[in-house]
Parts: structure tokens; sequence; C-alpha cells
């Protein structure tokens, strides 16, 4: 509700095909990343420079040795010496090579792990819009995913200079041996280019289109996973197959079209060397015979082996584009979170909370998500020390803003929150939410054991002390009936448990902190009758003596609360007991009749039934998240009078109010309740008032 | 029900290979193209050979010394049109199997009974499916098919080198050949041992990888709770830990590449061949041109260094995938499909005789029972009222009833029949259930109702939707019964679910239906409507509804309390009011309950 903003994460989180950045910042990012290990990459790049010179001598060695043993100086002493020569290089070569790509390996895992931790800090400490506005496992994959794909183009940099060195040092070699033949040479070039051209344009295309493929796949089978009950339930695993193997026949396709172009590659790149080969022997042959041979044997064997190296780098370097692209990518959407604002800090000047700072304090507060729609306005209200509030309101009206509020996620922009006399900027964020616990509406569960997961209120508490606690509150129970007691693994936010048994450890994990203040977001998802019982016992011993706000939604909550306060559209409006605001007949009242009254034992009639139809129609529906998209617009757009009114928070697409529903209410209005009748004909005028308005 | 002999135990290297003895013939094939095409690529060396021979001999181009540079063109050519069909071959068998494999495992992971979802994560059966399943297909293409090259250039290196000795003949000591045949096996030993030390390396990276996913995913979906706690640096330091174990792990892969031992014998094998060689055409034994043949040779077997480890690195990685694969298809289900299905009138008693329930865990049976001893009979036709303390065994019986598990001990009977003796696809037939958290999926509204029945008609899906009373908010949607559920902007709030699965129940037409009725917050206008769909499902057949309605409660024919896996109370509303204290309890906190509460007291407060 409301957290979902216009504009503001949106503009963080937007992530298209095209990058944002220029190449120039995102290179930039990289050096500065890579500067941090500069010692061992200059390290690194020396030792494959001069591996890399020395491979290039080795086959040097071996055509002196053809000419050598064919030549007139033919004797074994000068074969040892080559062979000595061949050995030694060969070795060093072989040694530098492999410490480089040992000395590599660390600083490449070493910068994949510093820029893993450098985003987690940035994610753990962003802005909560960040995250409310992003999936969690797009949030992930920032970590994991892209980071691995920046280190692959990171190592791709790092080989650049050394295969720029192998290519020159070879193309100089052949120059040497003789002009005509490096340029003979080049005859691999249009061959590297045709390879390179196609795999930049098809190839880049295919395997596009088969990441797509492969990702509707892995999507088609998460879904299915989770719906694995449903599918068993109602017999339709045939059917999710059939499904299956199309996805699966269309991943294979474009797959296939990926490979044949991948196993093609080999084969071209060595066609085109050979090819290379047969045009130096038969220039090189030409030097080599005749009076004024200029070359000998030797040297044409190596214009022949070198012509094969010369087009590894080629290839290395033409590739190097697409490689890096990808990783530029990588760069640019870390950049995002990199770039992205972050949460509340301390102030230099933060204090601790002072251990007899209670109760909470609203001195005109407001505060907008986004500049020019206050969520919450003027809002000023006390909470004592000890005392159970609840918060009730239609969806808009600022209920969860007010808990993240307490919380310090954000800061109001016109006036102060206080707990005892202190406000909330002036102390120590660690010491604020070590006083105050926030229970959000949907109990969240870590992946871990039960008993790690109400660990996690204070790491220090021992498993004694847990498990009575547990006993206490009545979560012992079920525990202990789990396979493996507290030692149960809760796996994906606890599929594995039942909503009461998250509860209930959500309960036992808040009462170990045991804060002082405590903001509870009521789950709207309820229990069955007998397990709601537990719970609100629970939740009872956790209320006991605590200063605590609830967000209601259920009716037995609002009844056991010292104090209702009732907001609307981020105002606050009224506030006193459930019964004396039921006595009262204003909001409150028909909030109650909308959300509340039918929990309990009564019949609902169809009248009221409407009603509250009518009513949610103004405001929205609750737990609907904001609809976003083509649909939303199309449903909006002829009840604009409608839903405007609706604070344009969540508003709710259905439950809209036909005409033959408003003709239906006026028809009834007599036999309707008096305080519904005058919410009706109050609805009825401002109808008719934005309909003149609109003519 | 095919798969049941499918599921023999496999074993990771079998299963790996499987995929390419599927296609004997094909890969028979392949391997032989291999050879000769292995044997194509190498020709130009020896016709190099021969053409510097032709050189020195003649001092002139020669027409034969044109015809070797032909030659090279040529059979360059040949080999470039046979070792492309060689890559489509072993694309065609690898990627077949692949999707194959992916299929097969999806569908073993569907057929598996709940007890298999209950215990494995869906992320890390998601991420075999996708990752290990795609190492495994990348050991055999490109690595095995590599790998079959290299063994190839090893093997038409050695002939040709034999060759060579015995051209120079002489009776003297085949050098070449003994080298070769010592040098192979040793190349080939020391190269298995360097590719089987990435094996624990392998292991522990995808394992830490995992476990990194799963902290951020962890903390990012759940941030609100890891600031309230003011965990932050917690979490902080425990991502910490885990990456610099990643970093370690990788940066050890990573070195394994270097200090490739293999490489050191081929250049002893280089070297000590040069020395040879070079003595004998010192000697006269040999030509230039066959020094050149010997030395070229062995210069492009260096070449395989640079591809080999790579190739043979991801080879053994890909057992180690494959055995996470296997570890997973190897799971045996402890339930079983009868072997002669016995038919069942669903609309008689349903009977819980003696039941106990306990989910299977690592350490065997423990003695945390989720049900225990719980014996009930329900009168066929008959509305019930399921309610009962977190954990305590409410979902453990309508499981049951749907035949999910089978009970630990005991039996759970319909019409006098033991579901064990009742194929799963004809309980789940004529059970039903309406779950409390709805899941819909990505399909359509209509597929979605649908998906109750298979051959239903979209005038059946509009009738039960009708009936569900979910007809006025899809026709608002902008294409109506079409609407995709889940895509941008169609988020349907939680009573829209929950009367979509009801529409999608009564178009199954259940003759037991299992109601989780446990819902969201909502407004008294959806309330209204659930209501009526309610009735509407509950007609004419058997049904148990968990449910927080206390109107539910008072309207059911019985209700049943099970708390802490046993029964509690069981019996009308009217007597539980006055007889059991628990029941009470329920009513309690409600305002204006007191009432109810006193007028029952008078008969029963005694008990």
């Amino acid at each position: 509700m409301g957290m979902r903003g216009h504009g503001g994460p949106r503009a963080l989180a937007a992530r298209g095909e095209k990058r944002s950045r220029p190449v120039r910042v995102l290179l930039g990012r990289m050096a500065y990343y890579l500067g941090r290990f500069k010692r061992i990459v200059i390290l690194g790049a020396a030792l494959s420079l001069v591996s890399t010179i020395l491979g290039v001598l080795v086959p040097i060695v071996l055509t002196n040795g053809i000419d050598t043993v064919a030549g007139p100086s033919a004797n074994i002493s000068n074969l040892l010496l080559l062979v000595g020569m061949f050995v030694s290089l060969s070795l060093a070569s072989w040694i530098l090579g492999s410490s480089n790509t040992w000395i590599l390996a660390g600083a490449q895992a070493g910068f994949v792990q510093t820029v893993q931790s450098d985003v987690y800090d940035h994610l753990v400490s962003a802005d909560l819009l960040y995250h409310k506005s992003e999936q969690s496992g797009n949030v992930t994959s920032r970590v994991t995913t892209d980071t691995v794909s920046l280190a692959t183009g990171i190592q791709v940099i790092i080989t650049f200079s050394s295969q720029v060195v192998l290519l020159i040092t070879t193309f100089s070699v052949l120059w040497l041996t003789s002009p005509a033949i490096a340029i003979t040479a080049l005859i691999v070039v249009p061959g590297v280019a045709l390879i390179a051209g196609i795999f930049g344009t098809v190839g880049q295309r295919i395997m596009l289109a088969s990441q797509r493929a492969y990702g509707a796949v892995s999507g088609q089978i998460a879904e299915n996973l989770s719906g694995i009950h449903v599918a068993k339930a109602f017999n339709r695993e045939d059917e999710l197959a059939e499904e299956m193997s199309e996805l699966n026949q269309k991943a294979y396709n474009h797959g296939f079209r990926f490979m044949i172009l991948m196993s093609a590659m080999q084969p071209l790149v060595r066609s085109f060397g050979q090819i290379g080969v047969a045009a130096i022997l038969f220039v090189g042959g030409t030097l080599a015979v005749g009076t004024a041979a200029v070359l000998s044997i030797g040297e044409v064997v190596l214009g022949v082996i070198l012509v094969n190296s010369f087009m590894m780098p080629l290839m290395h370097l033409s590739m190097m584009a697409s490689q890096v692209q990808a990783s530029l990518a990588a760069m640019d959407r870390i950049s995002d979170v990199l770039e992205s604002k972050p949460s509340i800090a301390d102030a230099l000047e933060s204090v601790p909370l002072r251990p007899e700072s209670d109760g909470i304090k609203f001195e005109d507060v407001t505060f907008s998500y986004v500049e020019g729609t206050e969520v919450l306005r003027d809002a000023t209200f006390e909470i004592k020390p000890g005392e159970m509030v609840a918060v009730v309101g239609h969806t808009g009206a600022g209920k969860t803003t007010l808990a993240a509020l307490v919380n310090r996620f954000y800061d109001p922009q016109e006036g102060a929150i206080l707990i005892g006399d202190q406000d909330l900027r002036s102390v120590t964020l660690e010491s604020l939410h070590e006083a105050v616990s926030l229970i959000p509406q949907e109990p969240y569960l870590f992946d871990g054991t039960i008993l790690e997961n109400i660990r996690y209120g204070r790491p220090e508490a021992t498993d004694k002390e847990i498990q009575d606690l547990c006993e206490i509150i009545g979560a012992s129970d079920f525990i202990e009936v789990l396979s493996e007691g507290y030692e149960t693994l809760i796996i994906e936010d606890g599929k594995n448990l039942s909503a009461g048994q998250r509860q209930m450890i959500t309960i036992a994990r808040t009462m170990l902190a045991n804060p002082r203040i405590l903001i509870l977001d009521e789950a709207t998802s309820r229990l069955d009758a007998y397990s709601e019982s537990l719970v609100q016992d629970a939740q009872a011993m956790l209320f006991a003596n605590r200063t605590t706000i609830v967000i209601a939604h259920r009716l037995t909550t609002i009844a056991n609360a010292s104090r209702v306060l009732v907001f609307a559209q981020g105002e606050l409006i009224e506030q006193g007991t459930h019964e004396e605001l039921l006595a009262l007949g204003g909001t409150f009242k028909t909030l109650y009749d909308t959300y509340y009254a039918h929990q309990g034992v009564e019949e609902i009639t169809e009248d009221a039934a409407r009603v509250a139809e009518v009513e949610i129609a103004k405001h929205g529906r609750p737990e609907v998240t904001a609809p976003s998209g083509s649909m939303a617009m199309s449903m909006m757009g002829p009840h604009s009078s409608m839903s405007s009114m609706g604070g344009g928070h969540g508003g709710g697409p259905p439950g809209e109010v036909t005409p033959e529903m408003i003709e239906h209410l006026k028809e009834n209005l007599d036999r309707l309740p008096p305080e519904m009748q005058k919410r009706v004909k109050a609805m009825l005028a401002s109808q008719q008032d934005s309909e003149q308005s609109e003519d | 029900m095919e798969n049941i002999d499918i599921k023999k135990k496999r074993t990771p290297l079998g299963y790996m290979l499987g995929g390419l003895l599927r296609h004997p013939g094909a890969i028979a094939f392949a391997i032989i193209m291999t050879i000769i095409s292995t044997l194509l690529i190498t020709f130009p060396m020896v016709f190099l050979g021969f053409a510097v021979d032709e050189l020195e001999a003649s001092s002139a181009i020669t027409p034969a010394f044109m015809s070797f540079v032909w030659y090279i063109v040529i059979v360059t050519l040949v080999y470039m049109v046979l070792y492309f069909g060689v890559g489509y071959v072993w694309a065609l068998v690898t990627l077949r199997w692949e999707r194959d494999a992916r299929q097969e495992f999806f569908e073993i992971l569907q057929e598996n009974s709940m007890t298999f979802h209950d215990e494995i994560d869906s992320k890390r059966l998601l991420s075999v499916a996708m990752q290990d399943l795609n190492w495994v297909r990348l050991s055999l293409n490109p690595a095995l098919r590599n790998i079959v090259g290299g063994l190839a250039s090893f093997g038409i290196t050695g002939i040709l080198l034999a060759l060579v000795d015995q051209q120079i003949g002489g009776g003297g000591l085949p050098v070449l050949t003994l080298l070769m045949l010592i040098g192979t096996p040793i190349y080939l030993i020391f190269a298995y041992k360097y590719a089987s030390a990435v094996e624990p390396v392998r292991r522990k990276r995808s394992e830490t990888m995992e476990r990194m996913t799963s902290i951020s995913q962890g903390v990012f979906a759940g941030i609100e709770v890891v600031r309230a706690f003011g965990a932050e640096d917690r979490e902080t330091e425990k991502f910490y830990e885990t990456s610099k174990v990643y970093e370690e792990v990788v940066a050890k892969e990573g070195r394994l590449a270097a200090f490739y031992i293999p490489a050191l014998v081929l250049i002893a094998i280089t070297t000590i061949a040069f020395f040879y060689g070079g003595t004998a055409v010192l000697n006269g034994d040999m030509t230039s041109g066959t020094f050149v043949q010997v030395l070229t040779l062995l210069v492009a077997l260096t070449f395989l260094n640079f591809q080999l480890p790579w190739m043979l690195l991801m080879l053994r990685g890909g057992i180690v995938n494959s055995r996470r694969i296997v570890d997973i298809l190897n799971w045996e289900d402890p339930l079983v499909e009868p072997e002669l299905p016995v038919q069942v009138d669903w609309s008689g008693d349903i009977a819980f005789d003696n039941v106990s329930f306990c989910y299977n865990s690592s350490n065997g049976n423990n003695g945390h029972y989720a049900l225990k001893n719980l014996n009930l009979t329900i009168p066929g036709g008959s509305r019930v009222a399921l309610i009962g303390g977190p954990g305590g065994g409410k979902s453990t019986i309508l499981k049951l009833l749907l035949r999910l598990y089978d009970p630990t001990e005991g039996a759970v009977s319909v019409g006098g029949i033991d579901l064990r003796d009742v194929c799963t696809k004809d309980v789940r037939d004529a059970v039903g259930i309406v779950e409390q958290d709805i899941f819909l999926f990505r399909m359509s509204v209509r597929d979605n109702i649908a998906f109750g029945r298979k051959d239903a008609t979209l005038e059946e899906v509009k009738e039960a939707a009708e009936r569900a009373q979910a007809t006025e908010f899809i026709e608002e949607l902008p294409e109506e019964y079409e609407s995709m559920v889940g895509e941008r902007g169609m988020t349907l709030s939680g009573g829209q679910r929950q009367r979509l699965a009801i529409a999608r129940a009564l178009i199954q037409d259940p003759k037991i239906l299992l109601l989780d009725d446990s819902v969201s917050a909502i407004d008294a206008q959806t309330e209204f409507l659930m209501r009526k769909a309610l009735d509407e499902a509950l007609v004419g057949r058997t049904s148990i509804t968990v449910t927080q309605r206390l109107r539910t409660l008072i309207e059911s024919d019985i209700v049943i309390i099970v708390d802490k896996g046993q029964l509690v109370a069981v019996g009308p509303h009217d007597e539980l009011i006055r007889t059991s204290e628990q029941y009470r309890r329920v009513f309690e906190r409600l305002p204006g309950a007191a009432r109810l509460l006193t007028t029952a007291d008078t008969p029963g407060g005694a008990a």
C-alpha cells in the first residue's frame, strides 16, 4: 500500500535493453575496481607478456634446428645447444604462463568478491523504496550473476594486452623472416573477419533468442513447482508436462541453432589456418628455391607454424567486443545499485535512545513519498508508555506509512516524531531498532532452522530460553511435532509451515527481542477460528505492558485496544475507544460495518453488503496491489471521478459502482440503517457534483 | 505410471553417458568421422614434409610441389565439411538428450509425492533442472567431443610417427614409436589426475553459490525485518564470510588450470624427438622433410594444451553435476500406487482408523507425530467444520484425504475402502480442494477455472463462475474470461482469487470437497458473496471446511477440533459450546459473544 510510489523508485529500477551510461563511465568503474588489485594485475600482465614472447621464440628455435642439421654448419653440438634452448624456453614459458594463470585466478576471484560485497552493502543499506520496486530475485541476481559476468569481461580486458603483444610479436617475427611471408599470412584476416562478423550479428541474435527460450522453460518449471499441489489435487500433471514439452522443444530449436554455429566455428578456424599454411608454403617455397633464394627451408616452416599462432590472438581480439558488451551491461545494472539512494544513516551528533524513553508522540507530522502527494498530513497524537492503540482506515489512509515512520525507514518532511522526549532524528538507528520492533503484515521467515529464526530477535539467546518462551506462548506444541523439532529447516519462506505457525514464530521472535515499543501490521490473512484464538492469546502476551501500535484487521484487536485512531486520506480524524467511536457514528462506524462487523457471529444482509461495496468503491479495496499498465488505465478511465477519491494509492480496480447499483440503493434507501443512509446520500451527491463539473 | 520401471537406481556416469548410448549408431558414426577428419587435418603436416623434400631435391617449384600445396587445400576443405557433419551429429544427439532429460526430470518431479516437495527446496530443483543439466550436456558437447578429437590426434600422430620409424628402418630402435607409446599413457594419466582434482572444488563451488543466493534472497525479501531488528551488520558479516569462501573456491578452481603437468610430458616428448630427429638428419638417416613432419606434428599436439585442460575439467565437473541430478532422481517415493486398484463409493462415510502420521525426517522416525492415533468417522454427505491449533494436524488430515501422503500407521478409508488401495488419480478426481493460499497459474481466467476439469467448455466455465459469485468481477476484467492472471496489472484481491478457486473446484464437481477457508481480511460485500459461493459449493457432497467464520461453525453438522495431532472435541455446535472448554475459547474474545456463551452455559456448565 502506498509504498509503490511513482517515478522515483522506478527510475532506480530501470532495466532496459539499452545501457543507460556511456561506455567510458562503465569502463572507468571497472578500472576503479581493478585498481584495487593494481600490483597483482601488473605482475600478471608482465608475466603473461614474457611468457607470450618466450612462446613465440620456441618455434624459431625448432626451425633453426631444421636448418642447422641440414645446413653446412651441421654438427651435434649446435643441435644440442638448440635442444637445450628449446627445453629451457618451453619450461620457462610454461612456468611463467602457469604463474600468471595462478595469480590472475586469485585476483579475479578477489575482484568478484570485492564487487559482490560492495553491491551487497549498498543493497542492504539502500532506500526501502528500491527494494519495494524490485523483486528480491532480481536484486539477488545483481549480487550473484551480474558480478560473475562482470568478471568474465574483466578477464577479457586483462588478456587484451597479452593478446595484442602476441599478435604484434608474431607478425614482427614473420616480417623479419620475410615481408612477403608476413603479407601472405594476412590471408587469414578475411577469414577471421568473416567468423567474427557472423558471430557478432547472427550469433548474438541466436544466442539471445536461445537465452530467452531457456528463460521461458525455467520460468515454467519454477511456476509449476510452486503450484505442484494444485496440479496434483486436480490430476493435471499430464497437461502441464505437455506444455512444458512445447517450451522445451522451442528451447531445443534455438539451442540447436546456436550449437551448430558454435560447432562450425572450430572447423572454420582450423581450415582458414590450413589454407594459410598452403599459401605460405607456396609463397615461401617460391622464395626458397632458385639461385636467388632468400629463404631457408626452416624459415618457410617457421612461417607455417606461426600463421596458425597468428590466428589465435586475432580470433580472441575480434570476439572481445561481444564478450565485453555483456559485461558492460552487467556493470550498468550494478551501477544502478551503487548509485541508488542510501537509506537514512546516523547523524554525527546522534545519541543512543535512553532506556527510560518510552511512548510515542507525533507532532504535526507531514510526509510524502513523492513530492506533492502527501500520504500523512499534520498528524498529531500521543501514545502513552504501555498503551495498546489500534490504527484503522481505508487503503491509502497512511497506516503503513505510520509504521515505517516510527521505525525511521523515512523521515517526515514536516513535524517531528518523538519517543519519550527524544526526536527520532537525534537518536542512533541501532538503539532505535533495539527499542522498536516491527512485525510486517506478511510474516517473514529466513531460510534456516526454526531455532535460528526465533533467535534472530536476540542472537545471544540460549536454546533453553527460546524453548521456554515458546512454551509460554503456546508455540512449542506445534514446533515439537515437526520432523526435526526446533531444528526443522524452514524452506522458501516457510512453505512447509501453516500461516498460523508462521505467525507464531514471528511472535516468538519479537518477544525474544523484547522491544519497548511494538508496531504490528496485523496479518490480513486469517487463520481458522481455533488457531486464531491461540494466536490472539499469544499476541495479548506480546502486547502486555508494551507500547504498541497495531494496524488492525481483526475485530478482536480493535475491541481490545485501549484506543482506536481512525485515519482517512492521511489525516487523523477520529480517536477514542471502540465503544465510544461506534456511538459517535462517524467514519469509524462505516469502517466497522464494512470490514469488521462480519467477523462476529452475525449474518450479513445483502444491503449491508451493498453499502460496503459503495464504501470500498470510494476508497479502494484493501490488499489489492497497485495495478499498473494498460489494464488499470482502461479500468479507471471511465470512472476517474470515483477512483481519484481513493487518494491515488493502490486504488482498486473492481468494485465499481454501477448505475444499476445506484438505482437499487436509491430505491431501498429507506430500508438502510440511518447512518448508512447518510453515507449513501453523501456519496450520491458527490457523484452528481463531479458529473456536472465534467460536463 | 510408466515411470515406475524407469525409476531404477541410476549412477552419475550412467546417467551422463545414457545420453550418448541412446543413439549408439549416431555416436559411433560421429567418432569414426572424428577420426577421419582428425586424420585429414593432420595430413597437411605430412604434405608439408613431402613438399620440403621436393623443394630440397629439385630446388625449383615443380608440379609435384604444387600438387602438395593443392592437396593441403583440398584435404582442408574436405575436413571442413566432414567436421561440420561431426558437430552436427553431436549437437543433434546431445541437445536432444538435454531436452528429453529435462522433460523427464520435470515429469519425475511432478510425479513424486508431496513428501518430496516438502523436503527439497524448489530453488534447488530449479537450478538442477536448468544449470546442472546444462553443465552435464556441456561436458558431453563440447567437452567430450573435443576430448575424443584430442585422443584421435594423439593416436594419429602416434601412427604417423611409427610410419616415420618404418621409413628410417635400419633395424634400429623405433624411437618415435616408443616415445608415443610411453608418452601418451603418461600424458593421459596426468591429465586424468589433473581433472579429478576439480571434483571436490566444483561441488563446493555449487554449494557455496547456492548458499550465497539463499542468504541474499532471504535478506532482500525480508529487508524490513532485517532493519527492524537492526541486523544489517550481522547479515553483512554472514554474507561476507560466505563470499570469502566463494572467492577461495573460485580462485582454487581457476588455479587448477595453471601448472598443467601433462604439458611437461609433451615438452619432454618434443625435446627427445627434436634431438633424435636432428641426429638422424645429421647421420643422413632422415630427410629434412621428414624432420619437418615430426616437428610440426608434435607442435600441433601442443596446441591441444590450450583446450584440453578446460575440456577435461568440464568433463569431470559434469560428473559432479550428474551426481546432483541422480541424487534427486533416485529419491524413493514412500507413496506407491496399488497393483489392483479398487473402486470406491465416494458418497460413503469417511473413516480415520487409528491414524498416525509423521513427516519424513532425515534422522528417521523420531517420534514427532503430526497425527497420533486419530479415530474419526464422518458420515457421507455431512458438512464438517474442522478447526485446530497451528500445526495441530488439520492440514495433515486434508492431505491424507487427497492421498498426497499415506498414513504412517492406521488407515484412512472412504466407504469402507482403504485409500491405499485406490489410485491417486481416482482419489483426486473424487476429492476436490480449495486451499488457503490460492495458487493460480499464469493462464487466462478461463483456463484457471477449467483447470478443475480438462474438457470443460466455456459455457461450463461461465456457469461455475456464476455459482462461485465470480462473474461480476470477471466481466469487468479487460478481456473477461481470456484475461491473463498474473500479468502486468492483473492482480486479483484475496477474495477474488478465493472465488476463482471455488469455481475451479465446482467445475471439478468432486464428491468430497475440502475447503481451507481461512481467507484474507475482506469487506462485508466480498464476505457476503463468499458466503453465497460457499453455500453453493457445499451442496450435495461431503465437505470438510477449515474455517475462521464463526457462522460456518454454527451451521455445520459436525465441528471437529484437533490439536497436537489429537482429537480434542467432536460434535455439533450446540453441544460443543456447552461441553468443550476449547470450543468456548474460540468465541471468548469476540465482542458480543458473551451473550452466546452465557445462554449456552446453563445446562452444561459443569461439564
